[in-house]
């Protein structure tokens, strides 16, 4: 279960319910505090390797409504490293059009509104709202 | 993990092969063609944290954009391009793994882009619910509409093509960024105009097409 550290919510649509009843944020969270659990230290170079395998791990879920280190520009998915673009960890499909992120976070880092905001916009400009953010620490 | 050593890779495998396919290098890791009928076909390979991947995708040329960027919203990676599997390849094994690329852009990848990708086969794509069939989660309602409209647009069929662009205005809504809302003012001007003059309608696409290849530099 999520240690009640995640939850920072943004718009208005639910994630969607997973197997075993869980929803796919506590299934993430679980991800994220086996890897908090094994992986000792701080840092960037800590934070670097938690990402990779955090991403790593929901790669092996295998979901097909998952997709990691996408980047976005303008509402339009692009290339690694295209200038201006954003790149989201974790971003979850469903099947209303409305899409959830998933956003690692380590170390003292937290997500902020504008880091939504900019998300959001990334991602979807066209209606933002349909954009929800969800921190997972 | 050694990036250079996968360009590298990618370079031997696909550089003359792709060659011979019509595309040319843009970078060490993009692939494009343009088509007679102004259809972008791409092929980009993304080195990432954990792994790479290569997406295919297709752009036409002839949409009225806000960004003009090679856009990856009709495609896929390979990975997940009608299969299933992870979509990351690992570096730990990256012969294997540009091997099976190339394997599924020859068995998936190629012929998508033979049968769906000109003006006609974008509509036909679309218009049949093709988008679900091969999986492509990226390709939102917004972009389907607006790809949809400016393929109808392009190939003659004006009245569905107006149609169809206003329904891709009314899915703007208020809260939308700024840009996109000034991106729906500039499509109500274009709509309207081919509205008024209809047989205006290509050389008003054909200035779309210019400034989308001028600032593709393609």
């Amino acid at each position: 279960m999520a240690k009640g550290r995640s939850g920072f919510f943004s718009g208005t649509a639910g994630s969607g319910a997973e197997g075993a009843g869980k929803t796919m944020q506590q299934t993430l969270q679980e991800l994220a505090d086996d890897i908090n659990a094994n992986t000792s230290g701080n840092g960037p170079v800590v934070g670097t390797n938690k990402h990779s395998q955090f991403k790593a791990k929901v790669d092996a879920l295998g979901n097909t409504n998952l997709k990691t280190e996408q980047t976005f520009l303008n509402g339009q998915p692009v290339s690694y490293g295209t200038k201006g673009g954003v790149r989201v960890d974790v971003i979850e499909y469903h099947p209303n059009g409305t899409v959830t992120v998933y956003d690692l976070k380590t170390g003292g880092a937290t997500l902020t509104q504008s880091r939504i905001t900019q998300i959001q916009n990334a991602i979807n400009p066209t209606n933002p709202s349909s954009v929800i953010v969800i921190q997972i620490k | 993990m050694d990036k250079k050593l996968i360009k590298k890779l990618i370079k031997n495998e696909f550089g003359e092969f792709l060659h011979t396919e019509g595309f040319v290098s843009k970078s060490e890791t993009l692939f494009l063609k343009v088509t007679p009928d102004n259809v972008l076909h791409i092929i980009n390979f993304d080195l990432g944290s954990i792994g790479f991947t290569c997406a295919i995708a297709m752009q036409p040329l002839y949409t009225f954009e806000h960004t003009k960027v090679v856009s990856l919203s009709m495609g896929e990676r390979l990975s997940r391009f009608r299969i299933v599997q992870k979509e990351w390849w690992s570096y730990d094994e990256p012969e294997k793994g540009v091997s099976e690329i190339k394997e599924l852009l020859i068995k998936n990848g190629l012929p998508w882009f033979e049968q769906y990708g000109t003006p006609f086969g974008i509509v036909e794509f679309i218009a049949t619910g093709k988008v679900k069939e091969y999986g492509l989660k990226l390709f939102d309602s917004f972009h389907q509409k607006q790809y949809l409209g400016f393929s109808l647009l392009y190939t003659g069929r004006i009245d569905e093509g107006i149609k169809c662009i206003y329904e891709l205005i009314s899915e703007i809504s208020d809260t939308a960024a700024e840009f996109i809302l000034t991106y729906k003012g500039q499509l109500v001007d274009l709509i309207t105009q081919i509205k008024n003059q209809p047989d205006k309608t290509l050389i008003i696409i054909d200035d779309i097409v210019k400034e989308n290849k001028r600032c593709l530099k393609i």
